[in-house]
């Protein structure tokens, strides 16, 4: 009992009991532990080096792509302009269309197209002009322009069906490929049904040898962690400047939110948190045009965007449940690249759809999906308005 | 993109920061247990240059393996832990532990005094540890108080279980008698 006693007070005694180290031994520790920033600055510039190779492969194939579509097929325009050229090719009579006969005529609205927009560069105005000027002149070639144009116009009407104004809408279209567009898109990652198990032991850590009975006894050690990440869910609004014909450069703003739960199964008891982290992200994405039809554009784009976390909730239920929001510090970097497709609704409204695959970057972010598996599978949908 | 500087004003939030290698948290909790675990360290090491290698030693392994803290029990018995492992693995270094069983002397016999060291300062009391012979010092600390059973100081020291409590008895004895001839105002 003497001895339990002693034994009782010296400790009392010794663990309060601290001396002020000496300054150097912690400016000696703050350098060997202070390596996160360079590892960071590391990762900054192998990301650049992704996006870089990225953006240069997607430009490859659109070269490529480019190439082979202009040896297939000849602008409308030059097609308007060689029938121009040779009028006497030109049947009236045999391009007004049967009711009923659409696949044989189908290039004729086209042609119609063209050359109403083109109408100063071509005979035809000047025809119409002698028509109106000299109507008893009675030239043969006059009459027979000038009854020809509103016959054109006339098929156009027919195959038209959303015709506005004197345009009919796949011209509209063009004339708006070109302007800046503002998008709403919302993108869900269908991958990420990763769950993750970890069992922590202190057989299983480096400080076996020091856990004595009574640590034991008061630390439960043994404890499994099951994580399940759910979907994450972003939605964000995108504005597109084209910078040539080709290619559009597209920033914007999008919000993440990304949920986890962890059960935290223990000796005696289970606990749940339940994670919901918020980022507000900035993309920076190049986009080059492929292969576009009338109502159809075909494109890749690569980039790179940097997030903020705004906060960290986290639920805590179990014998002593808590709810709090920890600070997210830091920045979230990643770089995807992608191959979408946009079908035109309207003259100014089109329905796009964007898989794209995207690399997070550690950037000692809490723990969360984008660390267990950061290259990850992601599809956008949206809606893309051309001004 | 740099971190800010923030406050911390719980141990939960300081632990956070360390997990997230964020260095304000990091120099908090020195400056909270720096002084405690210079203590431990002594105590174990027996002398002061030793014992700041295991401070640093320590605080570098523990920034290392925060993330192994499952957020329950005590993190300072947590943390002692780290440290008394670092002290052992710098005597293992020096060879001390090689000669711990032999030392033999002291009565061990317990005087009947045990408030004796309410007599003297921490400070005091720390040095009269830190300058137990080897072999007493480490079974005495590693059972006195951090609480390990002589089964696993046997184990950790490499020796028997008598000889566990053969010296701790001879070490309590030896303590007892240095703090007896300091209060009567003898220097060793």
């Amino acid at each position: 009992m003497k001895e339990r006693d002693f034994d009782n007070r010296l400790k009392q005694r010794m663990e309060s009991y601290g001396e002020t180290p000496d300054p150097s031994i912690w400016l000696s520790i703050e350098s060997k532990i202070v390596v996160p920033a360079k590892g960071g600055r590391v990762v900054f510039v192998k990301g650049f080096r992704v996006v870089a190779a990225v953006a240069a492969a997607v430009l490859l194939f659109y070269i490529a792509g480019r190439e082979f579509f202009i040896q297939e097929r000849e602008s409308p325009l030059v097609e308007v302009l060689k029938i121009e050229e040779s009028p006497t090719e030109i049947n009236v009579d045999r391009q007004i269309p049967e009711r009923g006969e659409v696949p044989k005529i189908l290039p004729a609205p086209t042609v119609a197209v063209a050359s109403v927009e083109r109408e100063p560069q071509i005979k035809t105005d000047e025809t119409l002009t002698d028509k109106k000027t000299e109507p008893e002149t009675g030239q043969p070639e006059t009459k027979q322009t000038a009854t020809r144009q509103p016959e054109t116009r006339q098929l156009n009407r027919e195959f038209t069906k959303d015709f506005s104004g004197d345009f009919p809408i796949e011209l509209q279209i063009k004339k708006r490929r070109g302007r800046p567009s503002l998008a709403f898109s919302t993108t869900l990652a269908p991958s990420v049904g990763t769950n993750e198990r970890v069992l922590h032991t202190f057989a299983q850590s480096d400080f076996k040898e020091l856990s004595s009975s009574l640590d034991r006894e008061q630390n439960q050690p043994e404890t499994v962690y099951d994580t399940r990440y759910l979907p994450s869910v972003s939605v964000g609004l995108q504005v597109m400047i084209p910078l040539s014909k080709t290619f559009s450069v597209a920033t914007g703003l999008s919000y993440s939110a990304l949920y986890s739960i962890t059960d935290e199964q223990r000796f005696s008891d289970k606990i749940r948190n339940e994670q919901t982290l918020h980022y507000i992200g900035l993309p920076l994405y190049l986009y080059a045009n492929i292969y576009s039809t009338e109502r159809f554009f075909l494109y890749g784009g690569a980039g790179a965007m940097v997030e903020k976390g705004i906060a960290e909730r986290i639920k805590r239920s179990g014998p002593v449940p808590q709810d709090y929001t920890n600070r997210v510090d830091g920045l979230q970097w990643s770089a995807g690249a992608t191959i979408g497709a946009e079908y035109v609704l309207g003259r100014r409204v089109g329905l796009y759809a964007d898989p794209m695959v995207m690399y997070y970057f550690d950037c000692n972010q809490p723990k969360s999906i984008r660390s267990a598996q950061p290259l990850q599978f992601k599809l956008e949908i949206g809606l893309r308005y051309r001004f | 993109m740099g971190i800010r500087k923030r406050e911390y004003s719980t141990q939960q939030e300081i632990i956070e920061g360390c997990i997230k290698r964020e260095p304000t948290a990091q120099r908090k909790l020195y400056e909270i247990y720096a002084p405690r675990m210079l203590t431990l360290a002594t105590r174990y090491s027996g002398d002061r240059e030793r014992a700041k290698d295991v401070l640093h030693d320590g605080f570098i392994t523990l920034f290392n393996k925060i993330e192994s803290y499952g957020g329950f029990g005590s993190f300072e018995g947590w943390m002692r832990r780290i440290f008394v492992n670092t002290a052992l693995m710098s005597l293992r270094k020096a060879d001390v532990l090689r000669n711990s069983e032999q030392i033999d002397y002291a009565s061990g016999e317990m005087s009947d005094a045990p408030d004796a060291v309410e007599s003297i300062s921490s400070k005091e009391l720390m040095e009269l540890i830190a300058s137990m012979p080897d072999g007493f010092r480490l079974v005495f600390n590693m059972y006195a108080i951090e609480g390990y059973s002589h089964q696993e100081i046997a184990k950790e020291l490499n020796i028997s279980e008598g000889s566990s409590r053969s010296q701790l008895s001879r070490a309590r004895a030896w303590l007892q008698e240095r703090i007896r001839r300091q209060n009567e105002g003898e220097r060793f």
